[in-house]
C-alpha cells in the first residue's frame, strides 16, 4: 500500500518495569489513507492512547517502542528527536481528552494557538497574530480579538477543546489524531465538537484518527473502524461491513453492550470478565478467556488477521476455520 | 486594586495585633522577676518593689498591655531592663546588620538554588540528579551552628583570609551568608526540584511537545512559570524569616544582629527587647507575604487581587 498516508507495521511498544518490560501494544499494524476518517476502539487499556503516543513519539523515556510508522513513506522511529519534531504539530497533530489539563494555564490563548506557527512556520508578528484570529474563526469561537488574551481558566470546557482543535490545526496538518476528544465534554457540546472535526476534516483533505469509546460516534463520522483489544488489532474494516456482520467475537461483544435507540429493545449484554493485565497475558488469542466460543487451539496459540471480505480483516480462529474449507 | 491593598492591610494589622498579645502573655508567664533581675541578686526587697513599681509591672496585665501598646503606637519600644537603653536605639544598630546579612545569604540561596533545582529536574532520575539530591542532602541536614564553625575553623583561621567574626564590611558577610545560604539552598533546592517535576509531568507539557517544541523551550516557555509560583512564595518567606534574625549563625558568628540581640535578650530575661524582636520578625513575615501575593498574581492569572 503505496497510497498510504500513515502506514504502521508490527508496532511494539513497553514500558519498562520492574519485573521487566510489559507489553502495552503487542504487534500492531494499522494504515490511513489522506483524508481517510479512521476510528479506533476498545476498550479502556487496550493501547489506543499508547499507540497514537508512540506515532507522535511522546512516550515516557521509560517506553520501549519498535516497529515502524511510515508517514508519507518516512519511517518516523528510525529518525532522530529534531528530525522527527519537524513533524510534530505541523504535518502530524493531536488533541486530547482533556481539555481541562491540556492548554497551560499560565499562557495567554493566542499565545498557545501560536506556538506551533513559531516552530514551524516563518511569520511575522503581524500574520502570526492575523493567523491565531482566522484559526480561532475557523473553529467558531467568538470575540477572537478579545480570546487571545485571554487565559484557559476563562474558558468552558467546549470553548477549551476548540482552543486545542485549532492549535492542531494551526499548521494545517495531514494528520490530525484526536484521542477521546469528546469524552470530557457534556453530549450537546461532543455533538458540535464531532461536527466541526468533520468539518475541518473535509474542507483540509486531512486524515482523521479518531480514537473513542462511543461506537455510536465511529458510525457516524468513520469510513473505517479498527477494533483493539489488548494490545492488538482483532478487527478492521469498512464501518458498514464491521457493524452489519461483526466477525471478532469481541466487536460483537462491543455492539451488543450499547443501548439500540430505535428498533426493539434487547437487554444490553456486556462482555462478562475483564480486560487480562500487562503482566499476565494469554497465551493464545488474548480474548480467549472471555470469549464465549473459545476452543482448545485459542487458548494456545495466536490466529493471524486474515481477510474475509475486501478490506475487512479479523483475527480469530473461527473465521481462519471458515477461511480454510 | 486599591481596595484589596486596604483589605490586606487591615488584615495585617489584625496579625501583629494577636502577635503582640501572644508575645505579651509568653513574656509575662516566663519564669524570673525580671525587676529582680535588673537590681541584682541581693539588693533589698523593697527595691526590687519599688522597681517593679516604677516599670508599672505591679499592675493588673491588661493594664500593663494597654500601655504597651499605648507607647507602641507612638513607636516607643521601651527601655531595655539589660542595659537601660531604648529598645528602638538596640534594634536600630543591628537591623541593618541582619538585613544584609539576610539578603546576601538569600542571593547565595536563589542564584544556586534555583538553577540547581530546575537541572535536577531536567535530568530527573539519571546520574547528575542522584549526586546533587545527595549532595542537598548532605546540605540539609549539615547542623548550622557545626558548618558556620567549620569554615571558621578551615577558612577564617586555617586559611587566614576572611574575619573570625563581628561585623564591618563585605568580608565579614563571606562566611556567615554562605553557612546560612547553603543550608537554605538546599532546601530550596529540592523545592524547585520537585516543583518543576511536577509541572513537567503536566498534560500541558505534552501539549507543548506535540507542538514540536523542543525541550529547552519546553522548560523555559511552558514549565518555568507554572514551576516558580511554589518557589517564589518559600523564596519570599525566607528572606522575611531571614530579616527577623537569624539566631544561630548571627551567634556563631558573633554577628552583631537582631538574631543575636534577641538570643541575648531571651539570656537576660530582658522582656521590653524580645517583644520587640518577635514583633519586628513578624512584621517582615507579614509584609512579605503581602508581596509574595502581589507577585504570585503577576506570575498566575488564576489568581487576581481583586
Ligand atoms: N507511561 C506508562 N507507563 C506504564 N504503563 C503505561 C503507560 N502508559 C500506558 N500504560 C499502560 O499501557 C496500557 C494501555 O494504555 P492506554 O492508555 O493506551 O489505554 P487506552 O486504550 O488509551 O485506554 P483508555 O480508553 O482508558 O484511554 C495500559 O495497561 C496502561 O496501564
Ligand atoms: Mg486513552
Amino acid at each position: 500500500m503505496s497510497d498510504a498516508l500513515l502506514e504502521i507495521s508490527d508496532l511494539r511498544t513497553s514500558f519498562k518495569s520492574e519485573s521487566g518490560y510489559m507489553n502495552a501494544v503487542a504487534g500492531v499494524s494499522l494504515s490511513l489513507r489522506a483524508g481517510e476518517t479512521v476510528g479506533l476502539v476498545g476498550e479502556s487499556g487496550c493501547g489506543k492512547s499508547v499507540t497514537s503516543l508512540s506515532i507522535m513519539q511522546l512516550l515516557p523515556k521509560t517506553a520501549k517502542v519498535e516497529g515502524s510508522i511510515r508517514f508519507q513513506g518516512k519511517d518516523l522511529l528510525a529518525m532522530k528527536e529534531p528530525d522527527v519534531r519537524k513533524f510534530r504539530g505541523n504535518e502530524i497533530s493531536m488533541i486530547f481528552q482533556e481539555p481541562m489539563t491540556a492548554l497551560n494555564p499560565v499562557l495567554r490563548i493566542g499565545d498557545q494557538i501560536a506556538e506551533p506557527l513559531r516552530m514551524h512556520k516563518k511569520l511575522s508578528k503581524r500574520e502570526l497574530h492575523d493567523r491565531v484570529i482566522e484559526l480561532l474563526k475557523q473553529v467558531g469561537i467568538p470575540r477572537p480579538e478579545q480570546i487571545v488574551k485571554e487565559y484557559p481558566h476563562q474558558l468552558s470546557g467546549g470553548m477549551r477543546q476548540r482552543v486545542m482543535i485549532a492549535m492542531a490545526m494551526a499548521c494545517e496538518p495531514k494528520l490530525l489524531i484526536a484521542d477521546e476528544p469528546t469524552t470530557a465534554l457534556d453530549v450537546t457540546v461532543q455533538a458540535q465538537i464531532l461536527d466541526l472535526l468533520r468539518e475541518l476534516q473535509a474542507r483540509n483533505n486531512m486524515a482523521l484518527l479518531l480514537i473513542t469509546h462511543d461506537l455510536g460516534v465511529v458510525a457516524e463520522m468513520c469510513e473505517r473502524v479498527i477494533v483493539m483489544y489488548a494490545g492488538k488489532v482483532v478487527e478492521e474494516g469498512d464501518v458498514r461491513s464491521v457493524f452489519r456482520n461483526p466477525q471478532h467475537p469481541y466487536t460483537s461483544g462491543l455492539l451488543n453492550s450499547i443501548p439500540k435507540l430505535i428498533g426493539e429493545r434487547e437487554r444490553l449484554q456486556p462482555i462478562r470478565g475483564n480486560v487480562p493485565s500487562l503482566a499476565n497475558m494469554p497465551p493464545g488469542c488474548r480474548f480467549a478467556p472471555r470469549c464465549p466460543h473459545a476452543k482448545d487451539i485459542c487458548h494456545t496459540n495466536h490466529p493471524s488477521l486474515l481477510d474475509v471480505e475486501a478490506g475487512h480483516k479479523v483475527s480469530c480462529w473461527m473465521a481462519e476455520e471458515v477461511a480454510a474449507r | 486594586m486599591a481596595s484589596y491593598i486596604l483589605r490586606r492591610f487591615i488584615g495585617a494589622l489584625v496579625v501583629l495585633f494577636g502577635i503582640s498579645v501572644i508575645t505579651f502573655i509568653i513574656a509575662y508567664a516566663a519564669p524570673g522577676d525580671p525587676a529582680r533581675l535588673i537590681v541584682g541578686a541581693k539588693a533589698p526587697q523593697t527595691v526590687v518593689d519599688a522597681v517593679r513599681h516604677n516599670l508599672g509591672l505591679d499592675q493588673p496585665l491588661p493594664i500593663q498591655y494597654i500601655h504597651y501598646i499605648g507607647r507602641l503606637l507612638h513607636g516607643d519600644l521601651g527601655f531595655s531592663y539589660h542595659n537601660n537603653l531604648p529598645v528602638a536605639e538596640l534594634i536600630g544598630q543591628r537591623i541593618g546588620n541582619t538585613v544584609q546579612l539576610a539578603l546576601a545569604s538569600w542571593i547565595v540561596e536563589v542564584i544556586l538554588g534555583l538553577p540547581l533545582g530546575i537541572f535536577g529536574a531536567l535530568y530527573h532520575r539519571r546520574t547528575a540528579d542522584y549526586i546533587l539530591s545527595f549532595l542537598t542532602l548532605v546540605g540539609m541536614s549539615m547542623p548550622v551552628f557545626w558548618f558556620g564553625m567549620w569554615l571558621i575553623q578551615n577558612v577564617a583561621y586555617g586559611l587566614g583570609i576572611l574575619p573570625l567574626g563581628g561585623v564591618g564590611g563585605i568580608s565579614h558577610l563571606i562566611l556567615p551568608a554562605i553557612t546560612l545560604g547553603v543550608t537554605n539552598m538546599a532546601f530550596y533546592q529540592r523545592l524547585v526540584k520537585s516543583s518543576m517535576v511536577d509541572v513537567m509531568s503536566q498534560d500541558y507539557i505534552r501539549t507543548a511537545r506535540a507542538n514540536g517544541v523542543p525541550a529547552h523551550r519546553v522548560v523555559t516557555r511552558h514549565a518555568l512559570k507554572n514551576g516558580l509560583i511554589p518557589a517564589v512564595t518559600y523564596a519570599g518567606m525566607d528572606i522575611a524569616q531571614l530579616c527577623g534574625g537569624v539566631v544561630l549563625t548571627e551567634t556563631v558568628f558573633n554577628y552583631q544582629g537582631v538574631g543575636q540581640l534577641a538570643w541575648q535578650s531571651i539570656e537576660n530575661l530582658d522582656f521590653p527587647v524580645i517583644m520587640a524582636t518577635v514583633l519586628i520578625a513578624a512584621v517582615f513575615v507579614v509584609v512579605m507575604n503581602f508581596i509574595v501575593d502581589i507577585v504570585y498574581s503577576l506570575i498566575d492569572p488564576r489568581i487576581s487581587l481583586s
